[in-house]
């Protein structure tokens, strides 16, 4: 009678249903994967000449083009021509091969304004979930285009056609970044076992969420729109019975340094009492009852080693289940 | 045209190496035909590196592996196929690209998939691997408080159907795992906030946590919009044990077991268009998030004040139902004009239920424990405005408004506390392009919040940067200030953080044998905080300064002998030379007491020079061979009673051939 999806209990009859339109609708749109309507490699009127007349000079771009992303445009042969091969982005070619070349006879990247690439590669990738916030993204605000990080002809990445190595073509700008990662403590980008864009996305991001709803921009948000330190991190997503609350307030930057830092465990401080009191020390207007961050008791003798590392005792400092002091 | 071509493709490829990488290996050099091979109606590009690492380290081995970790042994260092259909045609896959890194005992392995046909799928697969080493948090002499010892491994898969269609479909598995001991504090107390009694030992967990995603979705076009929705379960489940140990390190007949599960299902529902005069994007999520728990102690528990056999078990569920919705209007009055509006709302809550059950030799009974609520509204509003005044002049700034209400039930006997914080801030910039190549940029924020919740908290903040960048064919050369300045002072304490960073890059091929890259940074930062603590029993008020002055360079060659040999010497060097005393309780600021004083700064020095060989011998065979030295030391705490001594120096190298076939 009932069917049992992962603790949903649905009526029989309506788990069928789904079933069947799921069905019905993965057969229907098959023809709109491969059944697109056909189109002209050549559409002289408008200047569209095809891409076979481009192999004559640049056959070095030609002979491996079958391996760059764009080359299915060409293998589908039913793309229209100004979504087709060479013309496809640099634009009607019949000017070009009637003066014999030129960057003045056709689309030139090289000599395009910033906007006027991101302009250009929109038409296609426009419409791309990662890539919705792109014309408002701290990136195109900063003059950054698309060629500035992708190659389309000499990408030695074999994906994404990036113009080098995902960090380099980021520490190129963010100097300080590249820094941050040298130090004795960091996530291990140098060592590749993880990428930039695991917690940033470089097309730019929706507000985030976290603490005011300020800074910082293009973040790769995880579930919940919240930091994407819990994509991997998950074990502190909770939720709590207890929970720290600046790090739900604030997000993991209030103690961390994520990229790298001096100090262990990418803390912000070197010893953790001094991070813990910069808080805790009563102050009124902050916390969550606005009554100030409580102090420590009395019997925290601070000049004691013992106490000196909170999170000797206050190991679940992230959040408890089980103690509001998170003790465990 | 070819001939011009090949060398800047060449050129292309060795400013990307040349670029400071921070590992000695695997080896970036090219094997094998750069073309590839073609094989019937595929071409087919691979290499494998086959090498041996090897390491020698003096002083804290402890340190070493938190910050490099790699040990002695036989790798497969790297690995590169592509497979491609020559005519987009395949039958059954027209792009197979796989790589890897690390496999055989590296500390940090990855390995990526990728398999598609034109327009009917494309799969995804992202593995990694992490071997996590932490000695734990320097204190009372001790070479940890917290050690960690764990392996991450994660597995993202994705596959999509029809993948250049208007109609796709995708199904998504991810998996990830940790695992490994960890010593650390069981707890300074069984069940607080009961304070039933002490437990002053310490314990080796088995960490072993386990997220499993399962995700759905489709997206297609209705209307001029194209919506994409996803639909996903992600469970995780926690079952950690705590065996606690003596002081001599036996086992003490007890144990924790601390089993913590549950499950998100979520939605989420995304919608975009982009016209000529406008865009249009919207992103909306709804997650109910709930855990179930259990913790239990029991046993005889040496130095605990109870004679007989204790019992603590401590159950309940915890909920935490968030929904978010961004949505965000851009608009193109002229070509040199885009304005865009961005709302985000977030709205979250956590709840749930504790009980407390204890057995001992004279007490027994249960007790609920009250959950604290936590609750958080946020409502933000974002408006930018970017116009290109003329082809080299560009200006952009913006407003952006937010409004948190934070609400907390500490007790359901207490009343509800709630706050509101509404941020005003300004941001604004001009980007100059006076002559071709060269690009500077002037930004500012500038930013209030009524009700900062901590006082590190973004108060009374701006931040002002400038950026200046020039780029010509190989040679790029980039510049940046920032300075960073939040104070949230009230009429009892000051809190003030002053962070400025200068940063320099350049790198150059100026030959096609010969390319460089170096860069430098400085961040200086200083920071006024109130204290409040006991010593010795009696409250202490006063302020601290920590002071940091950290300043990191990095340097890359690479130059290339005859046709056969290239050869790459890097250099990294960290230093932070904190306030200038010379000794740890010299000088301090606000407070006397030496420990205090000691924690306002903490120089230190991280260097790492490398150097890499690597030999043609033939169109498809390289023999490599590295050197990395790894040096840590820390001047004040090294030596120290009161804290253990972490430097450490290791040499690390490694030999290998790369090859392809």
């Amino acid at each position: 009678m009932f069917l049992q999806i992962h603790n949903w209990l649905l009526p029989r009859f309506a788990a069928t249903a789904i079933f069947r339109a799921a069905i019905v609708l993965l057969i229907t749109s098959a023809p709109l994967a491969f059944g697109q309507k056909e189109g002209l490699q050549k559409d002289t009127a408008h200047g569209f000449i095809g891409g076979d007349a481009c192999k004559t000079c640049h056959a070095d771009v030609w002979l491996k083009f079958y391996k760059n992303p764009h080359f299915k445009s060409v293998a589908s042969g039913k793309e229209t021509p100004e979504h087709t091969g060479c013309e496809g982005c640099h634009g009607p070619g019949a000017a070009h091969v009637a003066a014999h070349g030129g960057k003045s006879t056709i689309v030139a990247f090289s000599q395009l304004e910033p906007k006027q690439i991101l302009d250009n590669c929109l038409r296609c990738h426009g419409e791309t979930l990662a890539r919705a916030n792109i014309r408002h993204s701290s990136h195109t605000e900063n003059g950054v285009a698309c060629t500035s990080c992708h190659s389309i002809h000499k990408s030695p990445t074999p994906k994404f056609l990036l113009a080098g190595a995902q960090a380099e073509m980021c520490y190129g700008c963010h100097a300080d970044v590249r820094a941050q990662f040298s130090m004795p403590f960091k996530h291990r980008v140098n060592e590749g076992v993880m990428v930039c864009t695991d917690c940033h996305n470089p097309h730019g991001a929706f507000q985030p969420t976290w603490r005011n709803g300020e800074r910082p921009h293009m973040m790769q948000q995880a579930l919940n729109n919240e930091e994407p330190c819990l994509k991997c991190h998950e074990e502190k997503r909770g939720p709590f019975v207890f929970e720290h609350p600046p790090v739900r307030v604030e997000g993991c930057e209030a103690c961390h340094s994520p990229h790298g830092s001096p100090n262990s465990r990418l803390l912000r401080r070197p010893v953790v009492f001094t991070m813990c009191l910069e808080c805790h020390n009563g102050a009124p207007g902050f916390g969550r009852t606005g009554q100030g961050d409580p102090q420590p008791v009395s019997f925290h003798n601070l000049r004691s080693p013992l106490f000196q590392n909170c999170t000797n005792c206050h190991s679940h400092i992230h959040g408890s289940n089980v103690n509001a002091f998170f003790l465990k | 045209m070819r001939r011009r071509m090949k060398p800047a493709f060449l050129a292309l490829l060795m400013l990307g190496s040349a670029s400071a990488q921070q590992t000695v290996a695997p080896t970036p050099e090219p094997v094998g035909p750069a073309r590839g091979d073609n094989t019937a109606e595929y071409n087919v590009v691979n290499s494998f590196e086959l090498g041996y690492r090897w390491n020698s380290i003096g002083g804290n081995e402890d340190a070493y592996d938190s910050q490099v970790n790699y040990s002695s042994g036989v790798r497969l260092l790297g690995s590169s196929l592509t497979v491609n259909s020559r005519d987009g045609h395949g039958r059954f896959f027209d792009e197979i690209v796989l790589t890897t890194q690390g496999l055989g005992n590296d500390p940090y392995e990855s390995a990526t998939l990728r398999v598609e046909k034109n327009q009917l799928y494309r799969f995804d697969m992202n593995w990694r691997l992490n071997d996590y080493v932490n000695p734990g948090l320097v204190s009372g002499g001790q070479s940890s408080g917290n050690l960690r010892d764990t392996r991450y491994t994660s597995q993202d898969d994705d596959l999509t159907l029809f993948p250049q269609s208007k109609v796709k479909f995708f199904l998504g598995y991810s998996r990830s795992v940790q695992d490994g001991p960890e010593f650390t504090n069981v707890g300074g107390f069984i069940a607080a906030p009961i304070l039933t009694s002490t437990l002053d030992t310490t314990g080796l967990p088995e960490v072993r946590d386990a997220r499993n995603e399962y995700r759905i979705g489709n997206e297609f076009q209705i209307l001029g919009f194209k919506v994409n929705w996803m639909r996903g379960w992600e469970d995780f489940k926690e079952d950690s044990r705590v065996i606690p140990q003596s002081d001599t390190g036996a086992p003490l007949p007890a144990q924790l077991a601390n089993p913590y599960h549950g499950t998100s299902p979520y939605w989420r529902v995304a919608l975009f268009t982009d016209k000529k005069w406008f865009s249009l994007n919207g992103r909306f999520t709804y997650t109910g998030t709930r855990r179930a728990f259990v913790s239990q102690q029991s046993g005889f528990l040496g130095g605990a004040p109870i004679g007989g056999g204790l019992q603590v078990v401590t159950l309940g569920t915890g909920q935490r139902p968030a929904a978010t919705g961004n949505l965000t209007f851009s608009v193109f009055p002229t070509s040199k004009l885009t304005i865009t509006n961005s709302t985000a709302v977030y709205n979250v809550r956590t709840e749930g239920n504790s009980e407390f059950f204890q057995l001992n030799g004279d007490t027994g009974g249960i007790q609920t424990v009250p959950f604290q609520y936590l609750g958080i509204r946020t409502l933000s509003n974002q408006t930018d405005l970017n116009y290109q005044a003329f082809k080299w002049l560009s200006f952009f700034g913006g407003y952006h408004y937010s409004d948190r209400l934070i609400r907390v039930v500490l007790d359901p006997s207490l009343p509800v506390f709630s706050q509101t914080s509404i941020l005003n801030a300004g941001v604004f910039g001009v980007r100059i392009r006076p002559v071709q190549g060269v690009t500077v940029v002037l930004d500012g924020e500038v930013g209030r919040a009524n009700q900062p919740f901590t006082p590190k908290s973004d108060g009374n903040y701006q931040a002002l940067g400038a950026r200046v960048q020039y780029k010509h064919k190989s040679l790029l050369l980039s510049a940046n200030a920032q300075s960073s300045y939040n104070n949230n002072s009230t009429t009892l304490t000051a809190y003030s953080s002053h962070s400025r960073t200068y940063s320099a890059n350049a790198s150059w091929t100026p030959l096609r044998w010969l390319s460089f890259n170096a860069d430098y940074s400085k961040l200086h930062l200083d920071t006024l905080g109130g204290l409040s603590f006991f010593d010795n029993g009696d409250l202490t008020s006063g302020e601290s300064l920590y002071i940091s002055n950290l300043q990191t360079g990095n340097l890359g060659l690479r130059f290339v002998l005859g046709k056969r040999v290239d050869f790459y010497a890097g250099y990294t060097h960290v230093q932070d030379t904190g306030d200038g005393r010379s000794n740890p309780t010299g000088t301090g600021f606000g407070t006397t007491i030496p420990e205090f004083q000691a924690a306002q700064t903490f120089p230190l020095r991280f260097l790492s020079p490398m150097g890499r060989l690597s030999v043609k011998l033939t169109n498809r065979v390289r023999w490599n061979v590295g050197y990395q030295y790894y040096g840590y030391h820390e001047d004040f705490f090294t030596g120290q009673s009161f804290l253990p001594d972490q430097a450490y120096r290791a040499q690390t190298g490694y030999t290998s051939v790369l090859f392809s076939f």
